[in-house]
């Protein structure tokens, strides 16, 4: 029994310190330090582009026809997605052919244009704020593989 | 030319050691990873290996040709991702691999090529340096995807000189230095101008 408690202890302290501060999550071998993406509640997603192929992909096989999203996908990976450091986004994550884009509205008025790719990286751009690399583990539904 | 460290010893490369990127022994290096950094400066760069849970690979070199050493070359450093497989570019698949590669699955094509050795697989993060170029990924004009900017001439003429000193100190054949591109995947257009 104390060993139980010993162990569940050391499970809690070592959840504990996972959870880094401002809620950034350490990252691993092949997954980014994530931290926590902060939005206004969404009022409207736009989409402009779906289901779209990259100039860069020459393999003529690669089809990007089961990637659509809709407003519905959008708001979910918002609302799930984490921001990611450039850099660490640059090493760890994957790059994919197949991508949506669009806009999104804020209840604060603000406007943002987003672009979400099919392995689970993406963009968001707030009116003049800095673009933010993005990053959902957690989407783990189709129409994203991972 | 290599030191107990694993520091270069050269006048032409400055030591900039981050320890923060660095991930454990590497024991055997076996190839040779080209990136570029996705910044506009070699600062950027340097600046995010300060970072707490930063990445970066082995080599960083800037604009005009300045060769700097980020991390030993006895240590691995995170900077591959998760490996495709080189028996597709090859064509020397088994009928299983051929099946099992069928489903898109990165995760588990790179668990099954990280089983296997160089050169029946690419070189990862256990067994290959990383040398990166510093370039932006910019915008296409009119708002098209991000695409690399071309490695300047210095840049390829201190790559040239690397990959050299690389190669002849530690046995490593040309054939097994590849454009980031190639072994994982990531943005087609880095280090597409690089040149060894």
């Amino acid at each position: 029994m104390v060993k139980f408690v010993l162990a569940a202890l050391t499970l809690c302290a070592a959840a504990g310190s996972a959870q880094a501060e401002g809620g950034c999550m350490p990252g691993s071998e092949f997954e980014p330090r994530t931290c926590p993406l902060e939005l206004p509640r969404i009022t409207r997603v736009t989409i402009l582009h779906n289901a779209a192929k990259s100039a860069q992909e020459t393999d003529p096989a690669v089809s990007c026809g089961g990637f659509k999203l809709t407003p519905r996908l959008v708001r979910r990976y918002l609302g799930h997605a984490r921001t990611v450091d450039p850099n660490d986004a640059h090493h760890t994550l994957d790059w994919s052919p197949c991508s949506a884009s669009g806009e999104v509205s804020f209840a604060d008025g603000r406007r943002g244009h987003w672009h979400i790719e099919q392995l689970r990286s993406g963009t968001l751009k707030i009116g003049d704020a800095d673009e933010q690399i993005l990053y959902c583990p957690s989407c783990k539904l189709k129409p994203f593989q991972w | 030319m290599i030191d107990a460290q694993g520091r270069v010893q050269h006048p032409r490369v400055k030591h900039a050691i981050a320890s923060t990127i660095e991930r454990g022994p590497l024991a055997q290096v076996r190839g040779l990873i080209v990136h570029q950094t996705g910044g506009a400066t070699a600062q950027s760069s340097l600046d995010s290996y300060k970072n707490a849970g930063a990445n970066g690979a082995h080599f960083l070199i800037d604009k005009d040709g300045t060769v700097y050493q980020t991390a030993s070359v006895l240590k691995r450093t995170w900077h591959v991702g998760k490996l495709k497989a080189r028996c597709v570019l090859q064509k020397t698949c088994s009928a299983t691999e051929l099946k099992a590669y069928s489903r898109f699955d990165p995760s588990g094509m790179n668990k099954r090529e990280s089983a296997k050795a160089v050169p029946d697989r690419f070189p990862s993060n256990d067994d290959a340096l990383g040398i990166e170029l510093v370039g932006a990924a910019l915008p296409a004009p009119g708002g098209g995807e991000p695409t690399y900017e071309t490695v300047t001439a210095a840049q390829n003429d201190a790559l040239k000189w690397l990959v050299g000193e690389l190669t002849k100190n530690l046995g490593v054949p040309m054939t097994e230095i590849f454009r980031h591109p190639d072994v994982s995947r990531k943005n087609p257009s880095e280090a597409s101008t690089a040149q060894w």
